[in-house]
């Protein structure tokens, strides 16, 4: 009997250890619904976070409804709208919409590709051997995205001109394999997606770092000047959530893979996913490096028409909340 | 300039003139209803009537569409889209019309090919994208074949129909009176259907163009259709108007083109749609 107690009290008092970091993580209790726009396509580590749901440690009460969008120009176009005031965007729509609602504030970064940001892919019959013999061809991307820009300092650092066309992936990959476009440039999994269907080949180097530090892109979270001020501390605690998602996707690839392959209904091929996660890269941080970057994709949208509007990242970018966060850590 | 008189068998026949052709009162009606139009939209814009404040004012439009018209660009995207857009009409027409009159006519060709067109015809024409893109060798082919699924079923329905509604005893006279079956083909069933396939030739036209935004998405480069898209994911909302109203305006061309022309080759139609147009006068 008296053992048994023993026992008891020192199980209660272990579970009352193991539990006060877990209580100590708690950033705000507060009971709320948010809606976050994602692109689970796109942006594959998205789908990890919805399905781990890295937030709930901090933020035991917040119920996240996820907002689907194909790409992020349709997350902006509904944010316009007024129907999300928090999404993961890509670089380039991230702009569009700072451009449209200067309340739309950069808070974090989901995704620092450090110039591993895609290829360029060829038929695997084509002729075409290297990125020199691209010239006069026509190479298909999203107009006004971060491909489009890195594919304009392609052809200035390799001193040649291709037609860009203007195709979403899934309609370029269909274009490709008909023979209709010599080349195409995409971000994760499509690129992936065409290695897997064998419809053809990437140009060496393989990837585009060598163009790098030109060809960097950001992927960013986004937030309304609304959202940060009604909800500080839920937003300090997603952005945390975010940085853990970062270090579960480093750490754990494949199980990573997995839980987008059911997020995605196991529509696309686990190796694909595998494949295009191992693409990807994370910052830990948020500083000037990336402020930088940003502010080459503004330059560029605006020097090609795209916003009409002049935009410093340096006064758009929020690096209050990653710091703090990054502060406390150390501590 | 007073109207020109003529006195036919007693009747006094007034000849309007040219100015006043233009210059009357139906055409001021008409120009009133598309004025208030745009002073609609603005007041919906400026006071955030529902959600109209996420909308583009038309000064906004207007803007962008001088900026726009001005360029080159403009001029090429509508020869695209003109191009693509009348090429899979007239396409659609030349297989329609014939298919069209041979299933109102022939009862097993009717039986052999109708049941394939009811199952197609439901089909939305941006279903065929990736069978287009998959089929078709030219990238502009695979836009007007869009263009050509929206106006082929159209056409052929109101073929079938023209057909069908012709009265039956001149089929009955014209065999009595010894005619074999290609004179009644020529004499009988196609200029019988001739008013319902200029209807549907104007109306395969109108969905031509509805379906141009759609078969666009894929060309890449050019079009109105595309440029729609294209200012969707830069998020360039007074452009997608600017396009919404050329191809408004295109359409409406092209489809008084074919009532045009067709009340050129079809006098007896203008007749059916003068009584018609009578009617809702006088209701």
């Amino acid at each position: 009997m008296k053992f048994k107690m023993v026992m008891i009290s020192l199980l209660t008092v272990v579970f009352l250890f193991s539990s006060v970091p877990v209580f100590a993580q708690v950033i705000s209790d507060e009971k709320a619904k948010i809606v976050w726009g994602y692109c689970p396509y796109g942006m594959l580590e998205t789908g990890v976070m919805k399905g781990k749901q890295f937030w709930k440690p901090y933020l035991p009460n917040v119920d996240v409804e996820w907002f689907f969008g194909l790409y992020s120009p349709h997350l902006v176009n509904n944010w316009i709208a007024g129907k999300i005031e928090l999404a993961y965007l890509g670089n380039m729509p991230s702009v569009m919409l700072r451009a449209q609602k200067p309340d739309a504030k950069w808070v974090g970064i989901a995704v620092y590709p450090h110039g591993d940001v895609g290829a360029i892919f060829v038929p695997k019959d084509s002729k075409i051997q290297s990125v020199k013999e691209l010239n006069g061809k026509s190479v298909a991307t999203g107009v006004g995205s971060s491909h489009h820009r890195i594919l304009e300092e392609v052809m200035k650092q390799e001193n040649i001109k291709f037609d860009i066309m203007n195709q979403a992936p899934e309609v370029a990959i269909g274009n490709l394999e008909a023979g209709k476009i010599d080349a195409f440039c995409y971000w994760p999994p499509y690129i992936e997606m065409a290695k897997y269907k064998n419809i053809g080949r990437i140009l060496p180097p393989g990837n585009l770092k060598k163009y790098e530090p030109y060809v960097n892109a950001i992927w960013t979270i986004m937030v309304s000047e609304n959202f940060a001020k009604k909800y500080p501390k839920i937003l300090k605690g997603l952005i945390k959530a975010d940085l853990d998602l970062h270090r579960f996707m480093k750490e754990k690839p494949d199980e990573a893979a997995q839980i987008v392959f059911k997020e995605l209904e196991e529509k696309m091929p686990l190796q694909v996913l595998k494949a295009s996660l191992a693409s990807y890269d994370y910052a830990d941080r948020f500083d000037q490096e990336h402020i930088d970057v940003m502010q080459r994709d503004i330059d560029f949208l605006y020097s090609k028409g795209f916003v009409k509007k002049e935009i410093k990242a340096a006064e758009w970018a929020d690096t209050s909340y990653v710091k703090e966060i990054l502060s406390e850590k150390k501590k | 300039m007073a109207p020109e008189q003529y006195d036919v068998s007693g009747v006094i026949i007034e000849k309007p003139s040219a100015a006043s052709k233009v210059f009357n009162a139906k055409n001021l009606l008409k120009v009133i209803s598309i004025v208030s139009l745009f002073v609609l939209w603005a007041l919906l814009v400026r006071f955030n009537v529902y959600r109209f404040g996420l909308l583009p004012t038309p000064a906004d439009v207007l803007t962008w569409g001088i900026e726009w018209v001005q360029g080159k660009l403009f001029w090429i995207d509508v020869a695209y889209t003109f191009a693509r857009v009348w090429g899979g009409v007239l396409t659609a027409c030349l297989i329609a019309i014939p298919m069209g009159l041979m299933i109102g006519w022939n009862k097993v060709f009717s039986d052999f090919t109708f049941p394939m067109v009811e199952i197609l015809r439901p089909i939305p024409g941006i279903a065929y994208i990736p069978v287009a893109i998959m089929f078709l060798p030219w990238e502009e082919a695979s836009t007007a074949f869009i263009c050509f699924i929206g106006a082929f079923f159209p056409i052929i329905v109101n073929t079938i129909t023209g057909v069908k509604t012709i009265d039956r005893s001149y089929f009955r006279a014209a065999l009595c009176l010894g005619s074999n079956p290609r004179q009644i083909f020529w004499h009988i069933v196609v200029p019988g259907a001739l008013p319902y396939i200029s209807t549907g030739m104007a109306l395969g036209m109108g969905i031509g163009w509805m379906a141009s935004v759609a078969g666009e998405m894929i060309s890449g480069k050019y079009g109105l259709g595309y440029r729609i898209w294209e200012s969707y994911t830069l998020i360039r909302y007074p452009l997608i108007v600017v396009g919404m109203i050329c191809i408004g305006f295109l359409g409406l061309a092209s489809s008084a083109a074919i009532r045009y022309a067709t009340k050129r080759v079809v006098p007896w139609r203008k007749a059916i749609t003068e009584s018609l147009d009578e009617s809702i006068t006088k209701r």
